[in-house]
Order: C-alpha cells, then sequence, then structure tokens
C-alpha cells in the first residue's frame, strides 16, 4: 500500500492541474459572445437609464469590477516589475490599481448618454483566450470605432474581460507601457503612491 | 512658385537621408515588449512634448473651448466633414500608390459625392451610403512599399511620429492640390482649422489621458505606435485580399496570458 501512496498522491496533483484546464475548454465561441453581449448590454442600459452623472459612475465602476480580470490585468500591466516587488508592495499595488483603474476607466463612459453596439466576430484565440470585436457608435454621427474585447477564463472557470482594444490600440498594453515608463525612473512605490493620488476625486472636474 | 528649385532638392536630400537611416529599424520590438528601451530620441521628443503641451494650453485648447462653445455640435460636425473632404485629394493619392483599389474606388466616389451633393463636402452623404471615411497617407505607403518605420519622434504641431510617418507628412502637404493653386495664407488656414477640428474631435479622449495617465508622454506614445502598426496592418491585409485571394496573414501581436511574468 506504501508503495501506491507515491502514486496515488501523483495523481492527485495531476487530476488537480488538470482541473482548471479541463474547465477551461468549456466555452463555445457563441457562450462567450452572448457573454460580452451581455456586459455590453447592461452598461448600455445604464448609461441610457435615468440617474444623475453620480449614479450612473457608481453602476458602472460595479460592472467594471465584476466583469473585469483587474488582479490579472494588474499584474500584467506591471510586467518584470511584479516579479521583484514584495508580498506588502504587491498587496498594496493591487489595492491601488483596483481604485485607480475604477475611478479613471470605469467612468469614462459615463458622459455618454447613448449609443450603439453591434458585434461583428467572436473568434477562439486558444488558450482559454477569446476576442469579441464590436464596432461602436455614439449618439453623434461620428464614424463607428471598432473595439475588440479579450476575455479569457479565470481559475474558477468563470469568464473574465482582461483587454479592450480601441482601434487597434489595447488599453493594457498602452499602460503596461506607460508603467514601465513610470516605474523604470521612480520605482514602485513612486507608481503606487501616484495611483493612490489619481484614484481621488478631481476637485476641478467640470460638469460638461 | 516661391521656393526654389535648390530648396526642394535640398529637403528631398535630407528626406531621402532621413529614410535610409529606417531601412532596418521597426518599432515591432517596442510594441511587443514595453519593457524595452527603443525610444533613442526620448530626451529630444520629451522636450517636444512639453513645447506641445505648453501650446495646447495656452492656445489650442481655449480656442478649441471657444469654437466648442459658440459653434453647436451639428456645426462643429459639419466643419469636420469640411476638413476631411479637403484631405480626401491626398487619400486618393495614396491609395492609388499602394495599389488599393478597394480604397481608391471608395475615396473617389467619397470626394465626387461629398464634394457635389454634399454641398463642398459640409455634409458627409458618402458615409450615409455606406462609403465610410478612409484614410491613408504616405507614410503608411511606404510602409507599404517596405520602408522601416525608424524611431519614434515628437514634434511640435504634429505631434507623435515616427521618422517615415514626419517624412510622409511633408509629401502629405505636396500631395494636396489645393496648397498649389491658394496663396501660402490658404495653407496655414487650412492647417489652423484641422488643428481646431482634430482637438474637438478627440477632445475627451485627450483631456481624459492627460488626466489619469501617471506619463502622457509614455502614454501617447504606446497608443500612436499601436495605432499605427494596427492600420498598417490593416492594409497589407486588405492589399492581400485583393491580390491574393482570403488567406490572411497573421502578423498582428496580441497580448496573452501566457506573457505574463511571473
Amino acid at each position: 500500500m506504501k508503495k501506491f501512496l507515491p502514486v496515488s498522491l501523483l495523481l492527485t496533483l495531476c487530476l488537480t492541474l488538470l482541473t482548471p484546464s479541463l474547465a477551461k475548454a468549456d466555452y463555445s465561441v457563441d457562450q462567450v459572445r452572448q457573454y460580452v453581449d451581455g456586459v455590453a448590454s447592461q452598461t448600455l442600459s445604464v448609461i441610457s437609464g435615468g440617474g444623475t452623472k453620480e449614479t450612473k459612475k457608481q453602476a458602472l465602476e460595479k460592472i467594471f469590477a465584476a466583469q473585469v480580470d483587474i488582479p490579472w490585468v494588474g499584474r500584467f500591466v506591471l510586467g518584470r516589475f511584479w516579479r521583484d516587488a514584495t508580498p506588502a508592495q504587491r498587496s498594496n499595488y493591487l489595492k491601488e490599481y483596483k481604485s485607480f483603474l475604477l475611478a479613471n476607466y470605469a467612468t469614462r463612459f459615463a458622459q455618454y448618454s447613448s449609443g450603439t453596439y453591434k458585434i461583428t466576430s467572436a473568434t477562439d484565440d486558444g488558450d482559454a483566450q477569446y476576442t469579441v470585436s464590436m464596432t461602436m457608435a455614439g449618439a453623434d454621427q461620428s464614424q463607428p470605432v471598432q473595439v475588440d474585447y479579450k476575455i479569457h477564463v479565470m481559475e474558477d472557470g468563470k469568464l473574465r474581460l482582461f483587454d479592450v482594444v480601441v482601434e487597434g490600440v489595447s488599453m493594457i498594453t498602452t499602460q503596461r507601457s506607460e508603467f514601465a515608463s513610470v516605474l523604470g525612473q521612480k520605482g514602485l512605490d513612486y507608481l503606487i503612491q501616484q495611483l493612490a493620488n489619481k484614484s481621488l476625486p478631481l476637485p476641478d472636474e467640470k460638469k460638461s | 512658385m516661391h521656393r526654389t528649385p535648390r530648396f526642394r532638392n535640398f529637403i528631398l536630400a535630407a528626406g531621402l537621408l532621413a529614410l535610409a537611416a529606417c531601412a532596418d529599424y521597426t518599432n515591432e520590438k517596442a510594441l511587443n515588449d514595453p519593457d524595452a528601451n527603443s525610444d533613442p530620441y526620448e530626451g529630444f521628443n520629451r522636450a517636444m512634448f512639453g513645447v506641445n503641451k505648453a501650446l495646447d494650453t495656452v492656445l489650442v485648447k481655449p480656442v478649441t473651448d471657444v469654437y466648442r462653445f459658440i459653434v453647436p455640435e451639428t456645426g462643429r460636425k459639419m466643419v469636420d466633414n469640411f476638413v476631411s473632404n479637403l484631405e480626401t485629394p491626398v487619400v486618393l493619392v495614396n491609395s492609388v500608390l499602394q495599389g488599393d483599389q478597394e480604397n481608391t474606388f471608395a475615396t473617389f466616389w467619397r470626394f465626387a459625392l461629398n464634394s457635389s451633393v454634399g454641398i463642398g463636402g459640409l455634409f458627409d452623404v458618402a458615409s450615409e451610403g455606406g462609403l465610410h471615411n478612409r484614410s491613408a497617407d504616405f507614410g503608411q505607403t511606404m510602409a507599404v512599399w517596405g520602408v522601416g518605420s525608424g524611431p519614434y519622434t515628437y514634434v511640435p504641431i504634429f505631434g507623435p511620429g515616427t521618422i517615415r510617418d514626419s517624412f510622409g507628412r511633408i509629401v502629405d502637404i505636396a500631395f494636396n492640390p489645393l496648397v498649389w493653386v491658394h496663396p501660402t495664407w490658404y495653407s496655414y488656414a487650412q492647417a489652423g482649422v484641422t488643428i481646431v477640428d482634430r482637438r474637438s474631435v478627440y477632445y475627451n479622449l485627450i483631456d481624459d489621458t492627460y488626466k489619469s495617465s501617471l506619463d502622457p508622454y509614455a502614454t501617447f506614445r504606446s497608443g500612436y505606435l499601436q495605432k499605427r502598426t494596427s492600420d498598417i496592418t490593416k492594409v497589407k491585409r486588405r492589399l492581400h485580399k485583393q491580390y491574393h485571394g482570403e488567406q490572411t496573414t497573421s502578423t498582428e501581436q496580441t497580448p496573452s496570458s501566457a506573457h505574463i511574468q511571473e
């Protein structure tokens, strides 16, 4: 029996390692499309719904926090600096990064009062990653904009967004480049402090 | 013309020299590995970025604010249509040079329709008929011809670019037929209106970026290089489709989970 212990241990280990990847293969392209469609229509109903700019912002922050894999994005944009960070720096950073992201990105939609979107394609990029592309247009007669949403399957098997690519410009690539520039010059502690500063509501925010 | 042939030859020679420097240089490395430092003129570029930011604060933004206050959205849309229509001949010439039949066709009809039915370009009737705005510039054309981008550059007024694309902008000015038939002040007027129009179109994007970015210089640099690469990839794909059928070449690089560094 003793002989089998390592084998069974190995088996258990293999199974636990395999399980997430098995779960990852579970989504069809159509399911991912539906997921993005759901998030987009939810966002749109907040934008075009009633309420003040402030309540809209709060609702958008809630959707954003629930549907974006913020810890993963936070690590990605830190690049190689994540590896060198101490556990305390990491948790501190992730906390500040989340507030920064919500304060600066989630609320950008709040300035619109309506809009339309049309999903044009959904593809399986392999590695439990998917891309759903759509064209979006604001209320004015401006040119429609192409937006690609990147989705991956998380450890718990749920679908979450991890990038938004607007007209070929990826949010996480841009932010990683921006952070790399700051980190290279001033280091992680400075970056964390700047994230905290930028998360504060701006006193000069004008109503438009 | 008021420019001597010697001056023109000088510009041409300087441009060719600059392009020779681009031959092997692309920004792909910078895009795939943003940690890599591939901005050899960063010191100069940052200084010019500062100059442009100052120009924006004291001149461009205030003028744009007045413009947005006085002119309602429909009027601003008409100005934007008008300015875009004036640029169509340049897009047309470059579409032809790229051998892009689809773009050439669409751009030709856009210009014909919008200039006539659209009353000199004030109304974008072509878009309503499904012929959306196309872009093409000489920097793109050179990219299609196989010229590398050269290092990133930031120039006052023109903003972000690369050596190749900055040279392309000069050529594009010469491609604009109106510059040759009108006196010099006309070029300045068109440039001025275009700057205010574009500042207005991208008003929120620019202001949000300044507000939220920890390093706006780096953010605009990354955004510009990604947009440029994406546009050029699109042109190349379209050309490939036109000349070799449906098969597309996948040159686009996207970040993936596998790239995360622990």
